[in-house]
């Protein structure tokens, strides 16, 4: 939908932010414009919908050349949201969010409708927010109402410009889960420039690095982590990338539903012993009637009470121990690591033991991308 | 305790005044002079001032008439009886741009009051206030024997009170015409270069503008107003262009500052999704410059108020002239007279202003954060 061919950008003082530039944007995906500050990705974003013009090159949007609308009508059929939000203060947050539809001449009440289903996308209740002025709202609450603005007029396309980037990080964390639920339903085709790779690996289908005005690697987060094409990119992303990886795979890729070393908490002390043992762990899971996760017990336990399992068992809070499927292996890690576990259970919603992961498996998925990256020639 | 806010302080305050300098108010005359006598009679019932139709139904003071100036000072209706008071009072205009003045501002309170903001406020208040503002203005100004009962008070050796040429109400009316006029055509060409040196195809002007914009206020008005009347003439026309030389710095150097001081980041928003240039200027610029360009438009047209009293010297009428002919004379409360009625309307006038700030300072700013 949105292409790149051999753009180049030449500022009129000399200086040639953006170099032969070309790639694919897909439909639907949210694409993530990363490098160090000066790699020319605000400048290719803003390119996009002509706010700066193309030196050499084009841009297609929906496979038109973008030279051959208008500025403003291009402008108006692209969403553009901005670090700074830029929302009107003389506006109320109603005639923020209208106002691309307003230009598009939509009749008020199908623009009322609107605004109230985007409010409530965006987690504001229409009815409290829909008059308020943008001075009246917290700054997650501004860029939550710039979000919509951008959403305004259902544009397929949307350009994003560290839209996150000025809030405090607690809110940063909600607004990009909320976002990303937002896209699973919407799926624009979204240009995001960060220059932080936290958020570019949460956020992106796929991401650009750039260099110099220069595309260095373009590819999925996950194989950008596996495999960074150069030193650049592995700097760029960090030498825990390993641990960015674990990031990005979900507990349920890992896990074991089969193998899981648990006792019946009516059991006794001899089977908890067996079923350590057999499974070759310091300590097994220990559930109830249903199946929900009480407690665990090892050897130690076993020790000290060896006569009644329940006085042998650790009990414990099953969102305290376990994990959940949606959780990443990062998180998963964390809590191996925070309570000294090899394997840790994971549950459900209502704390059922649904299976297990361990640090065996985390340790393999890491090994595995120091291994393949390591001989690696530098020059690629 | 804010007593602006107090439900009916100022309506009360504006009404008592309106009462207070109605009652001051004299009707029944007995004519002593010869003269005059055999033009009007012995006993006259006239206007007093400009409040004739109020004044004839309450009681009455009496008051002798010795002369012609008397006479002048008390009437509308006797124009006919002396030519001299016929040729004070022949300005209908003068009176006319006093009157839309205090029109207007009647208008204004009674349109803040119920359009824009107090909505939940009751009829009677912003009626009696509106009125009460109209009835204040027109009668300081067109009361003569409150500012004679005054000055008498102050002076009361002196032989000459209110100034003997023309009513304080032309007066007052000359002055503000000369101010209305210079400030619509300042604020038009101020605004226009404010806008054009700060649209990038013009941008290179802006040095040029502030120097030139910087000199026309160092350069005395007595001296643009002494050039100027040899080359368009003495009268109305000279004063308005020394006026609009000497207020234009306000003006175009708040436009300036008000439209550089507009976040860009909301500007790169706007055209970001479609904004066109005029729509740019005239829904995001302006209204987020508002308050700072109103600003300098307040300044610029209150020190037109002083400064059109030099307007004199070249005989473009107006308050200036009981200052410049009480001066020559050393009669002072002309002076006074003049001095005190065109603080009074810079007084009046910044208020009036004020409240147009208020209105037209768009209300998502004027919340606090």
């Amino acid at each position: 939908m949105i292409e790149f061919q051999n753009v180049v950008k030449r500022f009129p003082d000399g200086f040639t932010a953006v170099k032969g530039l070309d790639l694919k944007v897909r439909d639907g995906e949210i694409t993530v414009f990363i490098g160090p500050s000066g790699c020319g990705k605000t400048t290719s974003m803003r390119m996009v919908n002509r706010l700066l013009s193309i030196s050499e090159g084009k841009i297609l949007v929906e496979g038109r050349d973008n030279r051959d609308f208008p500025a403003e009508e291009l402008r108006r059929k692209i969403g553009y949201a901005i670090q700074q939000i830029g929302l009107f203060p003389h506006f109320t947050v109603l005639d923020n969010i209208a106002v691309v539809p307003r230009m598009l001449g939509w009749d008020e009440t199908r623009i009322r409708k609107r605004v109230d289903e985007l409010l409530d996308l965006v987690g504001l209740d229409p009815d409290i927010n829909r008059d308020k002025y943008p001075r009246q709202l917290s700054g997650g609450q501004q860029q939550r109402v710039g979000v919509a603005r951008a959403l305004g007029a259902d544009p397929p396309i949307m350009l994003m410009d560290e839209p996150f980037g000025a809030i405090d990080p607690i809110t940063r964390e909600v607004l990009q889960e909320e976002f990303l639920q937002i896209q699973e339903e919407i799926s624009k085709t979204i240009i995001f420039v960060t220059h932080d790779i936290d958020e570019a690996i949460k956020m992106g289908d796929r991401i650009a690095i750039l260099k110099d005005g220069a595309l260095v690697q373009y590819d999925t987060p996950d194989t950008i982590l596996a495999h960074p094409k150069d030193r650049f990119v592995r700097d760029f992303v960090g030498a825990d990338r390993a641990l960015k990886r674990l990031g990005l795979i979900r507990v349920q890729d890992l896990m074991d539903e089969e193998v899981i070393p648990k006792v019946q908490i009516r059991d006794d002390v001899d089977k908890a012993r067996r079923v350590i043992d057999e499974h070759g762990v310091k300590s097994a899971f220990v559930v109830d009637d249903e199946n929900i996760l009480k407690g665990w017990v090892d050897v130690d336990g076993i020790r000290h009470s060896p006569r009644s399992l329940t006085e042998a068992m650790m009990e414990a809070d099953f969102n305290e121990i376990g994990v959940r499927k949606g959780n990443t292996a990062r998180e998963a890690l964390s809590a191996m690591v925070a309570r000294g576990f090899r394997i840790t259970p994971v549950v459900d919603r209502r704390g059922k033991l649904v299976g297990s992961i361990t640090l065996r498996a985390l340790q393999d998925l890491v090994e595995q991308d120091w291994g393949e990256d390591e001989p690696q020639p530098e020059a690629s | 305790m804010n007593w602006a806010r107090v439900p009916g302080v100022a309506s009360l305050l504006w009404a008592g005044l309106a009462v207070a300098l109605l009652s001051l108010s004299t009707l029944q005359v007995n004519v002593t002079d010869d003269e005059l006598r055999e033009a009007v009679g012995d006993t006259a019932s006239f206007t007093p001032d400009i409040w004739l139709p109020l004044l004839s139904f309450s009681g009455s003071t009496v008051m002798d008439i010795q002369s012609s100036n008397d006479l002048r000072v008390l009437t509308f209706g006797l124009l006919e009886a002396n030519s001299n008071a016929s040729d004070a009072l022949a300005d209908p205009t003068g009176a006319a741009s006093l009157f839309w003045f205090a029109a207007f501002m009647a208008v204004l309170e009674g349109l803040l009051a119920f359009g824009f903001r107090n909505r939940e406020e009751k009829l009677v208040r912003p009626l009696v206030r509106a009125a009460g503002i109209f009835v204040v203005i027109w009668s300081f100004y067109g009361h003569e024997p409150f500012w004679d009962w005054m000055l008498r008070g102050l002076f009361p050796t002196s032989p000459d009170l209110l100034y003997n040429t023309n009513t304080l109400v032309s007066l007052a009316g000359q002055h503000m015409e000369l101010v209305v006029v210079s400030s619509i055509l300042t604020i038009t060409i101020g605004l226009t270069l404010g806008i054009s040196v700060t649209r990038s195809a013009f941008r290179e002007f802006l040095p040029l503008l502030s120097d030139v914009v910087n000199s026309g206020q160092t350069v005395p008005t007595l001296a643009i107003i002494a050039i100027m009347a040899p080359i368009i003439g003495f009268g109305f026309w000279p004063a308005i262009v020394a006026l609009i030389l000497y207020g234009l710095l306000p003006i175009v150097r708040n436009t300036i500052v008000g439209l550089e001081s507009v976040d860009p980041s909301m500007i790169d928003a706007a055209k970001g999704m479609g904004f066109t240039p005029s729509q740019v200027l005239w829904q995001i610029e302006i209204p987020n410059a508002a308050s700072i360009i109103l600003a300098g438009v307040r300044t610029s047209v209150v020190i037109n108020v002083g400064t059109a009293a030099l307007g004199a010297y070249v005989g473009s009428g107006g308050l200036g002239n009981p200052i410049a002919s009480g001066l020559n004379q050393s009669i002072n409360p002309w002076v006074l007279l003049g001095a005190l009625a065109a603080a009074l309307l810079a007084i009046l006038l910044d208020y009036v202003l004020g409240r147009v700030e208020y209105v037209m300072t768009p209300r998502g700013l004027q919340i606090e954060r």
